[in-house]
């Protein structure tokens, strides 16, 4: 009896103890909205979706909505950031993170669109366990960046790569996952990066860079890995990263016309002073702006 | 001479101490936290200053991340998406890395950022291993009010205001030679006609060559000798030959801490001047007694405001020496100067200078205090004539210039005169 008791005394107390947390985890500040570009909604419980703002903090379960050419760059608390490209669907459903923790985890969901994904701290914790998934496979991901596309993209994406494989017909869910890096030739202390792809039963491992599995609809089995050409990361890259704008010329628009101040040396000092006073009186500042 | 000496010695001691502070100030630069970062999204100074931490530190895909949204916002940033294609390139993704550096290969490097585009297997714009040419032409006119007051008080009337039309020019090249040093010269002049008051015409002629030197990866050194030849009234008057050092080191992504030291060798030559009802006078004998040193130390931050506008402050010593019989020809000083530099919008700049000086003549009487401002808006006139490869602004300035002098000279002297003036410029100002 007394074992009884203190059974349920114990059971109570981690109840009470987990009850909040539970709670809470439907709330909780997982990132804000670092960076902006056109129309993106945030749909966070029970609220209408609103447009996204910079610094608005995104929660656990908040369902993201890009228009056409817009692009949301949302950065959680472990310092992972997760860009939405355009016409991107996207919820974050789990993000366990205690930096003193050892079994920290994330999971994302993408219906559709475009996406990049960068790893933080989550990915760094030994018993880590990252998870992007597609309405019809399921992508681990292992300390990288990774890209990735939905739906009627990923169709055109995989076919510009020359990849799209015989005898499946793709659906609307079609997923296409790249690996980017860090690659096996990295000069840095990175860990190597890779992604696990499952779908119909069978897992594919992509870790060379630039290389990317396709899965054309439910139940079908990602293909070999596969290198994407430059044309399919530039396009990627144009509505997910960033292209310097073009002039009317078609050049790039000049930057910030700032002084190289390596360049200043070219400058005379004026200091001289003429029988008649100081004949050149618009000094200029010596080493400065002479 | 004694108290030249003291001045020195102080300002050596300065100098020291703000080198030291500097370089102690970029061992302490504060670290900015992850909470700190997100609490201030857009904020690209602290990105930026984030993204270098995080290199530091080895967190490699955080630095990444901070590049990307800082050229989400601001695709135009170079020195972003240099580091970003730095980054890419050493953590293994070759194709993005590509991408980044085909951008920047349609991009204006600078000399630095070009030396290390090479590096990571980009040619730079002027596809030349790096090099580049640079140069800036203007001519325009301006109005003194009272520029004749400069001149010494005669036992007459001048006319005191003034137009004059002025022309100016620099051009050079700089090319990096190794990973850590490039080489760079060039020429310039420039020239001032007076409609009245001819006496003040100058013109100034010269010539440079150095080289830079990368010491690590937050500093720069660059060294130069220098040549400058000086005409007043068409006469020549003074030559300098001398070299600078100029040193540079990065506080934080948005500090750096400038510091020059220059020294000058000058010759003085008599000249002769077309004086009012005098006619031609020459001005013999005292003019050569001038030759002597001059040497300028000076040291400084130059602040990023933003990503459009910078902020330079100077402080400064000067010392010129002169034949020992004529110690009122030498002088040293202290001078505070600077200077801000501001694009507005995509087409226009705005630009402000101020300096105050402090000398102190040798011959123990005479002391001056002279304030310089100008303020200036530059506008670009790309809409109107369109040249390849040339930045055409038409720069409308507004300077004033005060001087004065202690003792104050007896209204008509052989002495100094209290001096202001004020004037109104317009320059077409072509960049290259």
């Amino acid at each position: 009896m007394k074992t009884f008791k203190t059974t349920v005394l114990i059971g109570s107390a981690i109840l009470a103890l987990c009850l909040p947390s539970l709670a809470q985890a439907q709330n909780s500040k997982i990132g804000v909205n670092s960076a902006i570009k056109g129309d993106v909604t945030v749909q966070s419980g029970e609220m209408a979706a609103a447009q996204a703002i910079v610094s608005e903090p995104i929660f656990l379960g908040d369902n993201v909505n890009s228009a056409k050419s817009s692009t949301l760059q949302i950065l959680l608390m472990d310092e992972t950031t997760f860009t939405v490209g355009p016409s991107c669907e996207l919820t974050i459903d789990k993000f366990v993170y205690n930096p003193n923790s050892n079994s920290n985890s994330m999971s994302a969901k993408v219906k559709n669109g475009a996406f990049r994904f960068m790893s933080g701290n989550v990915s760094r914790s030994q018993n880590s366990s990252v998870e992007i998934d597609s309405p019809i496979a399921s992508m681990g991901v292992r300390g990288t960046i990774v890209e990735g596309a939905i739906g009627a993209e990923a169709v055109r994406l995989t076919r510009m790569a020359g990849a799209l494989p015989a005898g499946v017909t793709p659906d609307e869910n079609a997923s296409l996952f790249i690996l980017r890096g860090p690659g096996p030739n990295r000069a840095t202390g990175a860990r190597q990066g890779a992604i696990d792809v499952t779908s119909g039963g069978t897992t594919v491992s992509v870790t060379e860079p630039g290389y990317a599995t396709f899965v054309g609809a439910a139940g079908v089995q990602p293909t070999p890995p596969f290198p994407i050409p430059d044309k399919v990361h530039e396009e990627l890259s144009d509505v997910l990263r960033t292209t310097a704008k073009r002039n009317k010329s078609g050049g790039e628009d000049p930057e910030i016309d700032l002084p190289d101040p390596l360049l200043e040396l070219d400058k005379p000092i004026y200091d001289f002073e003429g029988p008649f006073g100081p004949v050149n009186p618009f000094e200029c500042i010596p080493g400065l702006t002479c | 001479m004694k108290i030249t000496y003291l001045r020195s010695t102080i300002a050596s001691l300065l100098l020291g101490t703000s080198l030291n502070l500097a370089f102690t100030g970029f061992a302490n630069a504060q670290a900015i936290s992850f909470e700190e970062l997100i609490a201030n999204p857009g904020n690209v100074s602290m990105e930026l200053q984030f993204a270098r931490q995080q290199e530091r530190t080895q967190n490699y895909l955080s630095a990444l991340s901070a590049y990307e949204r800082v050229l989400l916002n601001y695709a135009e940033n170079d020195e972003a998406r240099l580091r970003y294609a730095e980054l890419l390139t050493r953590l293994d993704d070759p194709q993005a890395a590509r991408r980044e550096i085909e951008i920047l290969e349609k991009r204006e490097l600078t000399a630095d950022q070009s030396r290390r585009f090479i590096a990571i297997g980009g040619t730079p714009v002027s596809s030349d291993g790096g090099g580049g040419f640079f140069g800036e032409v203007s001519a325009g006119v301006r109005y003194d009010n009272n520029i004749g007051a400069a001149l010494i008080e005669f036992p007459f009337e001048v006319d005191e205001d003034d137009f004059a039309g002025t022309l100016s020019a620099t051009a050079g090249y700089a090319t990096p030679v190794s990973d850590s040093l490039s080489v760079h010269l060039g020429v310039h002049g420039n020239t001032v006609r007076h409609e009245e008051i001819s006496v003040l015409d100058y013109g100034t002629w010269g010539g440079f060559a150095g080289f830079g030197l990368q010491t690590g990866d937050t500093g720069k050194l660059s060294f130069d000798l220098v040549y400058n030849n000086t005409n007043i009234n068409n006469n020549r008057y003074q030559r300098q030959i001398g070299g600078r050092i100029k040193g540079i080191a990065d506080v934080s992504d948005t500090v750096q801490w400038v510091v020059n030291a220059a020294y000058f060798d000058q010759d003085f030559e008599d000249i002769a001047f077309q004086l009012p009802f005098f006619g031609t006078v020459t001005v013999a004998g005292d003019e050569g007694l001038r030759s002597g040193g001059y040497l300028n130390l000076a040291t400084g931050p130059r602040i990023k405001l933003g990503e459009s506008a910078e902020l330079g402050i100077l402080v400064g010593f000067d010392d010129k020496s002169a034949d020992a019989t004529r110690p009122d020809f030498a002088y040293d000083g202290w001078y505070i100067g600077a200077d801000f530099n501001s694009m507005v919008g995509e087409k226009s700049y705005i630009k402000a200078e101020a300096l105050y000086r402090d000398l102190s003549y040798d011959d123990g009487i005479r002391e001056d205090q002279r304030l310089y401002g100008r303020a200036a808006l530059g506008v670009s006139l790309d809409s109107v004539i369109s040249l390849e490869g040339i930045d055409l602004f038409l720069e409308t300035g507004v300077a004033y210039l005060q001087r004065k002098s202690d003792p104050s000279p007896p209204p008509i002297s052989t002495g100094f005169p209290d001096y202001e003036n004020l004037s109104l410029d317009s320059r077409i100002v072509a960049k290259f």
